[in-house]
Parts: structure tokens; C-alpha cells; sequence
């Protein structure tokens, strides 16, 4: 055998995958590695997803025996009768051809396929297996220096680059998951980077917690850590919840107001349990959109006044043959939506619009909620306008399919806390369920950010393509994040046995194969190599090399 | 181990896997259990090799006599310990044999005919025979004695032959034979590493 090979195949099936031993040391090879079989023309390239110390026979693993012999005898029983099984989880083969100078090549050879194919085949017994190198992680994934491609993390054991390709990413919804400390937004960040600089897609992020604009201060090493805004200011623009609010102490490129009238009776019943409503709630909101209409309902609604005699909520309630007190709890409960300052009856310039067209151009838009933080002000903001945005995205689509202007640039709507907006009771109410299930049509996909995926709803969790996710300790979260794909029994302890910080499992459509990585650092050097010269004099100073390490 | 050209007996019986021989050498000269004899077949025939597996001494009526006399005077025993009346009886385990320069680890085609003369082998000869490990095969499967205690003794001498023509790592590879060829009896194995670590060969 070659020096580089780390053992060869003793068994297996497609099944139930392949076995094979090591010939090195069994601390060289961990859960997860990236390994290559080579048989002949073909190689397979598969996953370790186990290892079992073995023993010829039971006793030589009884040390008291062992120690019968002397020390070198000893060690060389022991290299004899001892080792280690890896159990491997195909993932795909390729034909390759032989190799020049090995008996069987040919140059011309017609079989050569450079597309990597599902394993439909086993390699024969003693094939030698080996640690995959760079140029099959780069075959396999794809080089970094196309432009399509972002290098997300490397390999594990080796650092080998491994790049996710941001075309086949932005075509389906996806995932991010881990649980809180695992690094999931300044994955988060990279990779929103990485899509921004591919041109690939527009992004419309919720950003919740005040990260991906202006960044935020490292809870590790509480060193200010840059945003997109800060580092790609040509491409981003920052929208903030409010009139004149500042963000990071950064004026916003655009305030956003909402008009009562955008607010519909579904996105009321999808705040049932932040309002605390009743079960009638439906039944009133049905009533008050028949009755004043759907762009009119809340503020006329909130505009009846209390108490008796005309023109309040009990003589409303009565005419419309709705209970009185439900109708009374209602309007009560909605004061807290219809009072917050950013919602008015007419704002002073369509601020959707202008979202719209910078993401209809490339740039990339980040809504920021300033001193708006409550799960109401997230819900309802970010289900109102993602519901605009798609319904333009739609119509630019039908448009465009019956040859009218030209198809929308893709779009990818990010939303962090997901499982606010996509848990199981509420998923059919708001605008990202539709998304998840049928937007790709529509050139619209979601970025789901979240730590508990087992509260999204599992049919949305099932259309998900690509996932990354880093640590989980919930067995629930482990099983919603694999639901739907193959393999799922060997990477569940693969993605419970993840490094709490920096390591993640790539999964789905958007990569070729399943592999935990080593993601990269956000960083100095990373923005230097995402920009190159194209960095922008704008930048925040970079007071550190490395934000994030402890 | 000295190099020598003169026979130490002639055969007496043998069958397809070993031979009896009987050796009028003095008891302090008998080859050691465990080390190889060549056995000439006669020209253009094989040279046969064997192995030491077993050396029986056995007594006369007069022996048996002197043993249970009160006093016996020095000559006395070492006369009888010198000029035996009743031959010393080797029993040689076949190992392979020389064709020309050819070694090959396998049975005789056929046993040596009777009274032919049993040589020890040189350091030269135990080398060239030695260099692969092939007729260890044939060595485990002695089946009169346990193979360990034969195996320990006949690789610590052919090791000692090999690290004197500059091979020091012979009796390594020797054992890895051996654990090889063992593989599939972890008993046999571990009793037989037992007898190799005792011998301290590794």
C-alpha cells in the first residue's frame, strides 16, 4: 500500500455501507472524516461514521495476558492482533479512469465521468482507503476561486478548503441551526457575505438582535465585531423599524413605517398567542373585514369607542351579530398594535418600494428592529413586508412568464428566532410557510436561522435544501434537522458529537455530500480574502485580527 | 555454532515427514532439539533438511546394572557416558529440501533410503535455507511436542546464524510469520509467544 492510505475495505453493502481496517493509528481517523476508496478506474468517497476497536480474539484485549510478554514482543502481538474497523457511509463515486502509467489506461477512455454519481456500487474486498486530499474535496465541492462558490469552513483533519456552491444554495430554502453559543450568526454573517459578493441573490434579512448590520460586541472576547453594512456598504442597505431611530449609533439608509392598512386579519390570528387572543378572535376578524373592508378594518375598528350608543365597539358588535365582549377584548388587546409608533394611516413615502428596488438591483437589505425588540414588532413586521415583497416577486414572475420585463433576481428572505414565525400552529398564517413550500417558482427562498428547529414545522423543515448546523444537544432538534434526507441513523451522532464552537455539518441540496466542517473564522483575513481589493474604504478600523477567538 | 562437514549418524527409519537417526556421537556433541540436520540423498537427488523434535538416550542391561552400584569410580561413568553400546536416537522432523540451489519449503518428494549419513548444518546453510519462512508451516505442525516450545528454541538458533551473517532483524520477521501463520488459533498463539517470549528472541 501507498504511504497515504489508512487502511482497506473488509466488507459492506449499500445499505448498510462499507467496513474497513485501519492500518494507522486509530487516533488519525475520527467520526466524520472524509475518506476515498480506490478501486481501479472508479473511487468512492464516503463518510466515516464509526470506529470499533477490534480484536482478533478476545484475549488479546486482556491486558493481564498481554503483559505476559516482553515489551517488543508485546507491541508486535499487539499490531497483530489488534485494530481498528471504521464503518464508511457512501456517499458518491466517480469514475476517474486508471491512472497514467498503471495497466488499463487509456487516455481516450469514454467511461471517464467527472460528475460525481450516487454509489451505486461496492468496492471489492482490499481496496485501499485513504484521507481525502485536497484535490477531492475541491472535485467534490467545488474550488473556491469560482466565483459561484464560497468557502465556507475546511476539513476537519486536514483543513482542506470546502466551498458550498451559492447557485444551488439560493435555488431552495435553507437552514442554519445550532444551539445559542455555537456561533450561528457569525455563520450566519459569512455565509449572508459570501451570497452577497457571489451576486447570486438579494437578501432581505430580519435581523432581530442588531448583528448583520452596523455588528455587534463579541460576547467572547467583547471586541466590536464589523457587520455587512460596515464591511460592504455598496451593497447594503439598512432599514430600521421606527422614524429617526440610529442603529449602532449609524443613521439607517431608510425608516420604516407601516400603515394600518397593511395589517390584515391573518396577521392578527398569527399573533394569537403573542396577543393572548381568544378563541372567537377569528369569527370577529372575519366580521370587522366584511363590515369596513380589508385595507380598512383595523383603523376603523380602533377608531370605535367604548362604552354604549353609536359608534362603539357594542353597537358595531350587535349590528354584526358578534358577541359583544369578544369584540370589546379584541380592541382592547390590539391597542398594543395599533398604538406603536411606528404604525400610521399614511406614511410619508412607500419605503416598501424602495426595499424592492434595491433588492430588484443586487443590494441586499437589512431590516433592523432598534428599540422595537418584542416578538409582536418582529412577527408582524417581518410577515407584512416579506408578504409584500413575495407578491411582487410573484407578480414579476407572472410577468415575466407571460413575456412581460425580465425574471426577478433571486431572493433570499432570512429570518432568525424561525421558529416564531414557522412553528407548527402558526406556519400556515404567515408569508415564509408559503415561501418554504412554493416560492421557488418565484425566485423567492428562506435563510431559516434557529436553535430550536424542532419547533418549526415539520413540513417546512422537510422543503429545506441546504442545512448547516452546528451543535445540538436536543434530541428532537438533531431529528428535525435530518428529517428528510438519507443517511439520517449515522449523522445523528455525527451532529451531536460536533465541537460545541466552530464545527458544523453540512447537509442537503446545496452540497454534494454530508461533511462536518471546521467553519471559518470571522475574521480579518476572511473579509481580506472575500474583498480582495474591492474592500471598501468605508470599513470600520479592524481593532483585531481575530474577533472571535477566546 | 561451528561449521562442520562430518555426519553425526545414519538413518535408521523414516517415513514422509521425519526420519529416526542414530547418532554414536558422544552425549555432549548430540545436536540441540530444535536445530537443523541436512540430509544428502545422493547425487543429482534433493538434499533434505530437517529439524531436531526429539533426542532419546536409552540404557542397556549394563547401564541399569552401574546406575544401582554404591561406587562408581569416575572412568566408569564417563566411559559410559562416551562409548555407548546402545546408539543416541535423533528424531528429525522434515522441513524441505534443496534442489540444486532451489530451497523449497515443502515435504520430500521421498523419504532418504536407510543409513544414510545426517550432517548438521552450517551457519552458511541454515541462512540460505532459512531466508524465507515458509517451512515454518511445516515446523507447527509437529504434533508429538507442543510447537511453541520447538518454534522458540529453533528460531532463537537460526537467529543467532542470521544476526552472524548481518540480518539482525531475521527473528522479527520470523515472528510475524509465525503470528500469521497463527491467526486463527489465538490459543495456539498466545502459547506459542509465550514459549518465543521466554526465549527473549524479541
Amino acid at each position: 500500500m501507498e504511504n497515504n492510505h489508512i487502511g482497506y475495505i473488509t466488507g459492506g453493502s449499500l445499505k448498510e455501507g462499507f467496513t474497513a481496517r485501519l492500518t494507522v493509528s486509530p487516533d488519525m481517523v475520527q467520526e466524520g472524516s472524509f475518506v476515498v476508496i480506490e478501486d481501479g478506474p472508479r473511487v468512492f468517497y464516503g463518510l466515516v461514521t464509526n470506529l470499533k476497536l477490534c480484536a482478533a480474539d478476545i484475549r488479546f484485549t486482556d491486558a493481564h495476558t498481554m503483559n505476559r510478554f516482553p515489551p517488543a514482543l508485546r507491541e508486535q502481538v499487539a499490531a497483530h492482533t489488534l485494530y481498528t474497523e471504521v464503518e464508511i457511509m457512501p456517499a458518491l463515486m466517480q469514475n476517474i479512469g486508471y491512472a497514467p502509467g498503471t495497466p488499463g489506461y487509456d487516455p481516450f477512455d469514454k467511461n471517464i465521468d467527472p460528475e460525481p454519481l450516487p454509489v451505486k456500487m461496492v468496492p471489492p474486498h482490499h481496496s485501499p482507503m485513504r484521507a481525502a486530499e485536497r484535490f477531492d474535496v475541491a472535485a467534490i465541492f467545488g474550488s473556491a476561486t469560482d466565483p459561484k462558490f464560497f468557502e465556507v469552513g475546511s476539513t476537519r483533519e486536514q483543513g482542506h478548503p470546502v466551498a458550498i456552491n451559492m447557485e444551488k444554495f439560493v435555488q431552495r430554502s435553507s437552514g442554519i441551526f445550532g444551539s445559542t453559543g455555537t456561533g450561528k450568526s457569525y455563520l450566519t454573517r459569512m455565509i449572508l457575505a459570501g451570497l452577497i459578493r457571489s451576486k447570486q441573490a438579494s437578501a432581505l434579512v430580519f435581523d432581530m438582535h442588531a448583528e448583520y448590520a452596523y455588528g455587534n460586541v463579541s460576547p467572547d472576547t467583547h471586541a466590536q465585531v464589523p457587520g455587512l453594512k460596515n464591511k460592504m456598504p455598496d451593497r447594503v442597505k439598512v432599514c430600521s423599524l421606527g422614524t429617526g431611530g440610529k442603529v449602532g449609533g449609524n443613521h439607517p439608509d431608510y425608516d420604516l413605517m407601516l400603515e394600518y392598512s397593511d395589517v390584515t386579519p391573518e396577521d392578527v390570528q398569527m399573533l394569537t398567542r403573542t396577543l393572548n387572543l381568544r378563541d372567537t378572535t377569528a369569527t370577529t376578524l372575519f366580521a370587522l373585514e366584511k363590515s369596513f373592508g380589508r385595507e380598512h378594518w383595523l383603523q376603523s375598528f380602533m377608531e370605535l369607542k367604548t362604552g354604549l350608543g353609536e359608534g362603539t365597539v357594542s353597537d358595531w358588535a350587535e349590528q354584526n351579530n358578534v358577541n359583544v365582549a369578544a369584540a370589546e377584548s379584541l380592541q382592547s388587546k390590539l391597542n398594543r398594535l395599533y398604538h406603536n409608533p411606528y404604525m400610521v394611516e399614511k406614511t410619508p413615502y412607500n419605503v416598501v418600494d424602495q426595499i424592492v428596488n434595491a433588492l430588484e438591483n443586487g443590494i441586499s437589505v437589512i431590516i433592523t428592529f432598534g428599540k422595537y425588540q418584542s416578538d409582536l414588532d418582529y412577527l408582524l413586521v417581518a410577515n407584512i413586508l416579506t408578504r409584500k415583497v413575495r407578491a411582487v416577486w410573484e407578480k414579476r414572475t407572472e410577468d415575466h412568464l407571460a413575456g412581460i420585463g425580465t425574471k426577478p433576481k433571486p431572493l433570499v428572505v432570512a429570518i432568525e428566532e424561525a421558529h416564531k414565525l414557522l412553528s407548527r400552529d402558526m406556519a400556515s398564517q404567515t408569508a415564509f410557510a408559503l415561501i418554504a413550500r412554493e416560492m421557488r417558482k418565484y425566485s423567492v427562498t428562506l435563510l431559516v436561522i434557529d436553535q430550536r428547529p424542532s419547533q418549526i414545522d415539520d413540513e417546512i423543515m422537510s422543503q429545506l435544501g441546504t442545512r448547516v448546523s452546528g451543535w445540538l444537544g436536543d434530541e428532537t432538534d438533531i431529528a428535525a434537522v435530518l428529517s428528510g434526507l438519507s443517511g439520517k441513523d449515522a449523522l445523528r451522532g455525527m451532529l451531536s458529537r460536533l465541537q460545541p464552537k466552530q464545527e458544523v455539518l453540512l447537509l442537503g441540496y446545496g452540497v454534494p455530500m454530508p461533511l462536518p466542517i471546521r467553519s471559518r473564522l470571522y475574521d480579518n483575513e476572511f473579509w481580506t480574502q472575500l474583498l480582495g481589493n474591492d474592500r471598501s474604504k468605508n470599513a470600520l478600523p479592524d481593532e483585531s485580527d481575530d474577533w472571535l477567538s477566546n | 555454532m561451528e561449521e562442520s562437514n562430518s555426519y553425526i549418524g545414519r538413518m535408521l527409519s523414516a517415513n514422509s515427514r521425519e526420519c529416526v537417526v542414530s547418532a554414536l556421537t558422544p552425549q555432549k556433541e548430540i545436536p540441540a532439539f530444535g536445530s537443523m540436520l541436512r540430509i544428502p540423498t545422493g547425487e543429482g537427488q534433493p538434499e533434505i533438511y530437517g529439524v531436531v523434535t526429539d533426542v532419546t538416550l536409552e540404557e542397556d542391561g549394563f547401564l541399569r546394572q552401574i546406575a544401582v552400584s554404591s561406587n562408581i569410580s569416575e572412568e566408569v561413568i564417563r566411559d559410559a557416558q562416551e562409548n555407548r553400546n546402545v546408539p543416541i536416537v535423533i528424531r528429525v522432523f522434515f522441513i524441505g529440501y534443496m534442489e540444486g540451489d532451489r530451497v523449497i519449503h515443502l515435504l520430500p518428494p521421498r523419504p532418504p533410503v536407510t543409513l544414510t549419513e545426517i550432517y548438521p548444518c552450517t551457519v552458511r546453510e541454515i541462512c540460505e535455507f532459512t531466508r524465507k519462512f515458509a517451512y515454518l508451516r511445516l515446523l507447527m505442525n509437529v504434533n508429538h511436542l507442543p510447537a511453541g516450545e520447538l518454534l522458540a528454541v529453533h528460531l532463537k538458533d537460526t537467529a543467532k546464524a542470521h544476526t552472524q551473517f548481518g540480518d539482525s532483524d531475521w527473528a522479527q520477521r520470523a515472528v510475524e510469520e509465525v503470528m500469521d501463520l497463527l491467526g486463527g488459533d489465538p490459543a495456539a498463539l498466545i502459547a506459542v509467544m509465550g514459549a518465543i517470549g521466554d526465549a527473549e528472541l524479541v
